[in-house]
């Protein structure tokens, strides 16, 4: 209302400092930062692979490159969801001061998780080339930045969604971490959904975050696109947008005086 | 001229209790004014008035309730300090993402580098990181920001005082500087020589309205009369608390200088004491700076003693108070009023933490003049000793169960109950003599009064002219349908009182 209004360029320019600024913090020791990030990612695949794999026995070939090629896409929508769940409570001054285009908060959440996943892709795709059975593929030309465009406007809705919630009812930031172990399995990363009985399997196909992270394990290790999987996501990615988008237009007014 | 900024009718208002959606704190009642363009409107009154939210609705941030805000300009805040910084970025950094935030470009902010780190006087700071700067750096990083953004409209919240005296001159320098190039400003301070030396006109706030207005220093002077004293100030509303005593002169007067110690204005607060006639020793307690009314007169019912103090008392607030309470919270008083304030139509039954009975029973009801009078006996002349507590409590359960909640338990205002049960007091005669079982049935036999009560409350709350004239049901006066099965009450209160009676009755016959 009185707030003057923004030039996309300026939100844009906004979206870049936020992120630069986030990215530039948490990357300081420069090479071992981005070390430690990707690092981590692989530390999970590692403690799934040691349980799965050399405990659990897990008959599976190439386990590990489907592991890796999973656990970087989820990777990037788990944190983005997570840190942007806190992202209006974190801000709170700086939402209380905006009275401007809040929804800015969250998109750089994604964003930043985002260029996290874009500077871990080289070495996952040297991981997923190296043990020689799934050679590199000429189709993830269009199939990687397909699929990182799809990502994006699948996790933001979410990301704002879990934003907008969490400024409303505060405990959100609590459960979410559990909603997204509980959904991490029943994507699920860590065994294919071939090893799960088949009643239960069924519903595990409903789950468009499954659908995602098909897409991206067939593009990455098979150099296939999946399209009906594809298509289901971005289904899904339409539906969360425009529910989330009418909540953001009832609540986001309000969201400077409940953080 | 024009107008910079116009508000038309603005009302404002926050949840009061988050149990209670119906209560709410009005902010901003009906505020109107108009800041020509190039001038200066200081803003000033009492803690609490609603200055910030008045700030947080001309900025955009705290949408009003009803009423228009017009901003012709671009408005930048400074409504609390360190707001929008991030600790670990350097200064520089932060000046382009606050820059953002005010909706400069990368570029502008650039250009205005310079210019800003030497006016907070941090340029050898200006690369380190942000948590490394002391409060005052960052306070004037945050005034040179605004300053030298393209704002033209300046709204500035009790932050010129941070920094040094030399640092708030060359404020004070700066906003002049803008007002001469046609900025305009709203300044609220406690500061009242800042709002003289640097605003045209004032408002003065008070609870939400504008209680007066005009040139500046002619506004900053009444306000200053006022707050030495010479005037109305806050909601002046009177509270009255009725204390039936016997036989316990000092008790009593332990009562009276814990209302008189704790109260923030106890100019506004009388007691209406009725003692016996030949309870000598209580006939002439009083304390120096207390309003304290003393009845005299038989020895007669506790609905009576009550409904006589009632009659003599004149607050809009009117609490049910006892010989044996110690008054532990400051400012009780306060709290009250506003709390009154809240419950615009003036029906609610509240209560304070009596430290023993606490959330369960309203022991010290505490009613608006407004709901004694349509209770019509609020404190009924039958019991003759106990359940009027019970009483109130179940006409406003009645209104609960019809959507209205209005008992609220205000736990932090502390009135402690030196019950002989709590260990805190002695079991004397006042205990001792008293009937023990002798008004259980009075309350089932006045079940249907409280019924029409319960109609009546409603009825003021709606105010409606042409309210239908329902016809209200009877219900057999015994113990069964009066409670587990009366059906104007909550569930889980039907069933309380039932099993509480059922207990009573089988220890009226034990004992």
């Amino acid at each position: 209302m009185s707030a003057p209004e923004r030039t996309p360029l300026q939100l844009l320019q906004f979206l870049y400092l936020l992120a630069r600024m986030e990215l530039k913090a948490r990357y300081k020791g420069r090479f071992l930062g981005y070390l430690t990030a990707v690092g981590l990612t692989f530390g999970v695949a590692f403690v799934f692979w040691i349980a799965f794999k050399v405990i659990m026995n897990l008959d599976m070939p190439n386990y590990s490159v489907f592991l890796v090629a999973g656990l970087f896409p989820w990777a990037w929508f788990n944190l983005a969801v997570v840190s942007a769940t806190r992202s209006f409570v974190a801000h709170a001054p700086l939402v209380k001061e905006m009275g401007f285009a809040h929804a800015i908060l969250p998109l750089s959440n994604v964003v930043q998780e985002m260029l996290h996943f874009l500077l871990a892709l080289p070495l996952v795709l040297a991981w997923i080339v190296f043990p020689g059975d799934s050679p590199p593929s000429v189709h993830w030309i269009w199939q990687i930045p397909l699929l990182v465009a799809l990502q994006l406007v699948f996790v933001y809705p979410l990301a704002l969604g879990a934003a907008l919630a969490n400024a409303y009812v505060r405990d959100i930031e609590y459960w979410i971490g559990v909603v997204f172990v509980l959904l991490f399995f029943a994507t699920p990363m860590v065994y294919p959904i071939s090893r799960v009985p088949p009643p239960l399997a069924r519903w595990f196909e409903l789950n468009p975050v499954h659908a995602l992270m098909e897409c991206w394990r067939a593009s990455l290790i098979e150099g296939r696109f999946d399209a009906l999987h594809a298509a289901y996501a971005a289904a899904f990615a339409a539906v969360a947008g425009i529910i989330v988008f009418v909540l953001y237009r009832r609540l986001a007014p309000r969201v400077g005086e409940v953080v | 001229m024009t107008a910079a900024i116009r508000c038309k009718g603005l009302w404002k208002s926050y949840r009061a209790r988050p149990e209670m959606p119906h209560a709410r704190r009005w902010a901003l009642r009906g505020v109107e004014l108009e800041v020509p363009r190039g001038r200066a409107l200081g803003v000033i009154g009492p803690g609490g008035s609603g200055k910030t939210t008045l700030l947080s609705t001309l900025l955009g941030v705290a949408p009003p309730d009803r009423g228009e805000v017009s901003i012709d300009g671009r408005p930048a805040s400074l409504l609390e300090l360190g707001a929008g910084f991030r600790g670990h970025l350097s200064g520089r950094e932060n000046v382009f993402l606050y820059g953002a935030v005010l909706g400069m470009t990368i570029a502008e902010m650039r250009s205005r580098m310079d210019r800003i780190a030497e006016f907070a006087e941090i340029e050898g700071s200006l690369d380190r990181p942000l948590r490394k700067y002391s409060a005052g750096m960052i306070a004037r990083l945050r005034f040179a920001i605004i300053l030298h953004s393209r704002a033209d409209i300046l709204l500035i919240d009790e932050v010129l005082t941070v920094g040094d005296a030399r640092f708030q001159q060359k404020c004070h320098a700066a906003l002049r500087d803008f007002k001469a190039r046609g900025g305009t400003l709203v300044l609220v301070s406690h500061d009242l020589s800042e709002i003289e030396e640097l605003c045209d006109e004032a408002v003065c706030l008070d609870y939400g309205r504008v209680v007066d207005a005009g040139p500046a220093r002619e506004v900053v002077s009444r306000y200053r009369g006022r707050i030495a004293g010479r005037g109305p100030r806050g909601i002046d509303v009177r509270i009255s608390i009725l204390v039936p005593t016997r036989g316990r002169a000092e008790l009593a007067r332990r009562f009276l200088e814990s209302v008189l110690a704790r109260s923030d204005r106890p100019e506004l607060v009388e007691v209406v004491l009725y003692a016996d006639e030949d309870d000598k020793p209580s006939h002439s307690l009083s304390v120096d700076g207390l309003d304290v009314k003393t009845i005299i007169g038989p020895r007669v019912s506790m609905g009576e003693y009550n409904s006589a103090c009632f009659e003599r008392s004149r607050g809009e607030i009117v609490i049910l108070g006892n010989d044996d309470v110690v008054i532990q919270t400051r400012g009780w008083d306060r709290k009250l009023r506003e709390l009154h304030a809240a419950m615009h139509d003036g029906v609610y039954l509240a209560y304070p933490n009596d430290l023993f009975k606490g959330k369960q029973l309203s022991a010290f009801p505490i009613l608006s003049r407004r709901t004694c009078e349509t209770l019509g006996e609020p404190f009924p002349r039958a019991y003759r000793g106990a359940f009027i507590d019970y009483h109130l409590l179940d006409v406003f359960k009645r209104l609960e169960r019809r959507g209205h909640p209005r008992i609220v338990y205000l736990e932090d205002v502390v009135f402690e109950h030196m019950h002989y049960r709590t260990g805190k007091g002695d079991f004397d005669a006042v205990y001792g003599q008293r009937s023990r079982f002798g008004d259980d049935e009075t309350f089932i036999r006045l079940r249907d009064e409280r019924s029409a009560a319960a109609h009546r409350l409603m009825k003021t709350m709606s105010d409606s002219a042409g309210g239908s004239s329902e016809e209200i049901p009877s219900v057999k006066s015994d113990l069964l349908h009066t409670t587990l099965l009366d059906r104007e009450l909550p569930g889980s209160w039907r069933l309380r009182l039932y099993l509480w009676f059922l207990a009573r009755r089988a220890a009226s016959r034990v004992l």
